[in-house]
């Protein structure tokens, strides 16, 4: 009796410290996590020297997107800037650059603009700086935007993300804000003839770039899906929070390649459904023999490692 | 009448007597009809002259307002007008005032969506920046198309860039 009440109390004095200690587990094996943290600076640059105009800095997990908008009485910028950790001293940044001028009325008194949408994929390291130019170069009088990243170690509470402005600017028109969403998915594709699986494939996405897909077929699938298997080129658009669950948005489109020669099945086409949930599309009957009804089913997850929060 | 009392009755009326001759005065007045009869007439007469005086008086105080209100001043002076040409002349008035006032708050030479129709007059004129505060970024925007480059961070103080510009 003594001894296996002896054995009983150990077991329990162990099952509460194991789980006490439980938090401070989890807490160590965040500390590994690393955090980004990106200086803005707007700066005046002339011949007489440099002026720091405004100063925000941004921090957070890698992943941390933010986005620079300016805009004046006649013109107006939106600045995306998507960033992803691609190794321990590099920087994948993403930027979208869209930008607006007045540029006067036509004779039936309607305003024309002057528009410009610009796609730039960067890869700095952590000695590097994005320089930003809203309205380009040349004058005598420079309006730049500097990105200067920082990789930080992490503390051991979890901070969420912050966003500090140094110094603003007294006319407002510039303002920085920052968003952390997931990045990284695994898109799984599969093919269904009359309701059955005959190709399948799972590939890592990242967020706003597109990606092919080969679908691999199995055994049970027909000739002509053998010998020209389908491809889909697929981007994942938008992560959108929501209860009760998160959504992602897709793009893509189906083609299948012999010879050189692509045929185009399904030319344009998106959607939207929670993480983790299906989304089903009938391929037309035309393009495929044997009377079977081919159906494209896709399911969006976030990749191993990739948080939602 | 031949009494003798007869000048010593109007000092009687006009308080002119001492005050022993007035005794003797009113003493003869008891006993003589006549100087009684005097003495009402002074007394009667006496009246008379100071009702006269005070109409007199009276009618010298309002004389001069009453002159001042038959004045005939300008702007007291009545203009005849019918109800209709009035009428007519008030509307015009208000007319006036309300294009003076339009004219005076509506759009000036200064009007920015003026300033840009004037220059979409003429479609191949290039952009020109409006005037600027020195506060607006817009001081900086003179038409450029934006640009992002990535620089070394030891050149990010002014150097030439020597990084990759994309």
């Amino acid at each position: 009796m003594k001894i296996r009440f002896f054995l009983a109390l150990v077991l329990f004095l162990l099952s509460v410290l194991a789980a006490g200690d439980s938090k401070s587990f989890s807490v160590s094996a965040r500390s590994g996590e690393r955090r980004v943290q990106f200086q803005v600076m707007t700066i005046e640059e002339n011949a007489g020297g440099r002026k720091v105009l405004a100063e925000t800095i941004v921090e957070g997990l890698p992943g941390t997107d933010f986005n620079i908008n300016l805009q004046t009485e006649r013109f107006k910028m939106q600045a995306r800037f998507l960033t992803d950790l691609i190794a321990s001293d590099a920087l994948k940044v993403r930027a979208n650059l869209n930008t607006r001028r007045l540029f006067g009325y036509s004779p039936a008194n309607l305003p024309l603009y002057e528009e410009d949408a610009q796609k730039h994929a960067l890869e700095i390291n952590f000695d590097e700086t994005i320089v930003l130019l809203p309205f380009g170069r040349g004058a005598a009088e420079t309006l730049k935007i500097e990105i200067t990243p920082t990789l930080l170690s992490a503390s051991m509470s979890e901070t969420p993300l912050k966003i500090n402005i140094g110094k603003q600017l007294s006319s407002g028109e510039i303002f920085v804000e920052a968003a952390k969403i997931p990045h990284r998915f695994e898109t799984e594709v599969v093919l269904l003839a009359d309701g059955h699986e005959v190709a399948r494939a799972v590939a890592d996405s990242l967020l706003e770039e597109a990606g092919e897909i080969v679908l691999q077929p199995d055994a049970k699938a027909e000739k002509e899906i053998t010998e020209k298997p389908l491809t889909v080129k697929l981007s994942v658009d938008k992560y959108t929070r929501s209860r009760p669950a998160d959504s992602v948005a897709i793009s893509f489109n189906v083609f299948r390649a012999q010879n050189n020669q692509i045929e185009t099945i399904i030319p344009k086409a998106a959607g939207a459904a929670p993480l983790g949930g299906e989304l089903r599309y009938v391929l037309e009957e035309n393009y495929f023999s044997g009377g079977k009804k081919y159906e494209l089913k896709f399911k969006v997850r976030l990749a191993k490692g990739e948080r939602a929060d | 009448m031949n009494c003798q009392y007869t000048e010593k009755i109007s000092l009687l009326v006009d308080g002119e007597m001492s005050a022993e001759e007035t005794r003797n005065v009113e003493a003869h007045l008891a006993n003589c009809a006549d100087c009684e009869r005097l003495k009402n007439d002074f007394l009667f007469f006496r009246r008379q002259i100071k009702e006269s005086a005070r109409q007199m008086t009276a009618t010298a105080n309002i004389l001069p307002n009453q002159k001042l209100k038959n004045k005939n001043y300008l702007w007291r002076r009545q203009v005849p007008l019918p109800v209709s040409a009035f009428a007519l002349i008030m509307i015009a008035l208000a007319a006036f005032g309300a294009w003076s006032a339009f004219s005076r708050f509506g759009r000036s030479e200064n009007n920015p969506v003026s300033e840009i129709t004037k220059q979409s007059a003429s479609p191949e004129k290039k952009f020109a920046p409006p005037e600027q505060s020195e506060l607006s970024l817009a001081r900086f925007d003179k038409g450029g198309r934006a640009e992002i480059y990535t620089i070394r961070r030891q050149s990010a103080d002014g150097n030439e860039p020597g990084g990759n510009e994309k």
